[in-house]
């Protein structure tokens, strides 16, 4: 999905969050987003996300402005994700049920949902009595398992140590590079986006950058399923 | 002192020998204050997810104004709702004051804010994480009401109890749009006001153990059907 920026502006109070004049996010991207704390990236992930509104200007999608239909094919996901009263599976079948999909299909695609990111074992625990690193592999789960056409993540390996980062890193690049989704990825990592990311956005100051990571970066999967650079 | 313990003797006594009017109290009691818990609940419910999760001029000033009224004075709730109803009053021509309806009307009043008051705090306070996992996941309004129902059911069953233990308890409201009038507008706790008065200390104990303890099961009730999260 290509994201177009047009005359974005957000203020918190009198604070100028952002003022980005026009950017263009061709489809297919793996974006690292990145800033000084504070900066806005949370803010402006959200409003990519539908979830906040603009004080001026827009973001299109695919050439057209937002709509309600778009939430089927965005998702978000933040810091520590919010995990359903239910089971894990029930957890990553709730995207899938509120499309219709049902019966053994929504199974079947639960379980590779589950297998994808190794947590199969978890799919009758309680998702609220998971670790922080579980859940948010549920979470990652549970935004892949429909097949999202703009993935929008918030740090979402910030409370993962190194094993399940690696792991996350590379079902992430996985999933991109299968479906060609756009993905814009909030990070603090520079090297968690030299890893994943293909493109470096920069906002600081209320301005927004683009540049290409110094890098170039090889996707291809080492024996361990990370992402080589 | 005996005269307590005889209360209790003779509240068992009445309570075993199936007296009709006693149970007559008691189901008016039930009819009446579920009835008015469960309009309040669901106006309150919508009210409250809705002013909860969204942003408007004045959101804090609406809340010190809902908390308020979360402890409406039930006399003061009585005395409008009868005006209101009196036979010359501007809805007196519904003929509805000294009925059980009217009896519903205040009650849903005074209960109205306590369940809108409870649920606008649940949504404010965790609304918004489950509305927006709702959304960014792609479900539609009537998927996320249903999670929102489902993952905030605790909370939502206990705004429900506290409203209908509200509506139950109360005897302000009841007494002055419901007039305590036997077989027609007698409630529990009309009932015990009355007898104690009267010095019938039996009747007014063997309501109070009544009382309490439907008070106590509706709460276990609700409680394990939410399972028993609180």
């Amino acid at each position: 999905m290509e994201l177009r920026v047009e005359a974005l502006v957000k203020r918190h109070g009198k604070r100028l969050l952002f003022d980005i004049e026009n950017l263009r996010l061709p489809s297919g991207g793996l974006y690292g987003l990145m800033g000084p704390n504070g900066a806005g990236k949370t803010t402006l992930l959200k409003m990519a996300a539908g979830l906040e509104k603009p004080d001026h200007g827009r973001i299109l999608y695919d050439g057209r402005g937002w709509d309600k239909g778009l939430f089927t094919e965005i998702t978000y996901l933040s810091q520590k994700a919010y995990m359903m009263n239910a089971t894990v599976a029930d957890n990553v079948a709730w995207p899938l049920e509120a499309r219709g999909v049902r019966g053994s299909e929504r199974d079947r695609r639960v379980r590779r949902a589950l297998e994808r990111m190794e947590i199969p074992e978890l799919a009758s625990r309680k998702a609220t009595t998971l670790s922080g690193g579980e859940a948010q592999k549920v979470a990652l789960a549970r935004a892949l398992v429909f097949e999202p056409r703009l993935l929008l993540m918030d740090e979402p390996a910030a409370s993962l140590d190194r094993q399940a980062t690696e792991l996350f890193e590379s079902r992430l690049i996985q999933y991109h590079r299968e479906t060609g989704a756009t993905v814009i990825l909030v990070t603090h990592s520079a090297e968690q986006a030299q890893r994943c990311c293909n493109e470096l956005l920069w906002l600081q100051e209320a301005r927004l950058e683009i540049s290409m990571l110094p890098m170039s970066i090889d996707y291809t999967t080492r024996g361990d399923g990370v992402g080589s650079i | 002192m005996d005269y307590i313990a005889d209360g209790f003797k003779a509240a068992f006594n009445l309570l075993i020998s199936m007296d009709a009017e006693v149970y007559g109290v008691i189901g008016l009691s039930l009819v009446v204050s579920t009835l008015s818990a469960l309009i309040a609940g669901l106006i309150g419910t919508v009210l409250g997810i809705y002013t909860g999760l969204k942003n408007f001029r004045g959101k804090k000033f609406y809340a010190r104004i809902l908390y308020t009224m979360m402890g409406l004075p039930p006399v003061v709730v009585g005395l409008l709702v009868a005006i209101l109803l009196s036979r010359r009053g501007p809805m007196g021509s519904l003929e509805l004051i000294f009925t059980p309806t009217a009896m519903i009307i205040a009650q849903v009043i005074l209960v109205t804010p306590i369940v809108t008051g409870i649920v606008f705090n649940v949504a404010v306070k965790r609304g918004r994480e489950v509305y927006e996992l709702g959304k960014t996941l792609g479900g539609g309004h009537v998927a996320i009401l249903g999670l929102f129902l489902k993952e905030l059911k605790a909370e939502l069953m206990a705004a429900f109890v506290t409203g209908f233990g509200r509506a139950v308890s109360e005897v302000g409201a009841v007494m002055i749009v419901g007039g305590n009038i036997q077989g027609h507008t007698r409630v529990m706790t009309t009932y015990i006001a009355m007898n104690n008065s009267m010095g019938n200390y039996a009747q007014s104990i063997a309501m109070a153990i009544v009382l309490l303890s439907l008070s106590f099961l509706a709460n276990a009730f609700v409680y394990h059907a939410a399972g028993e999260e609180i």
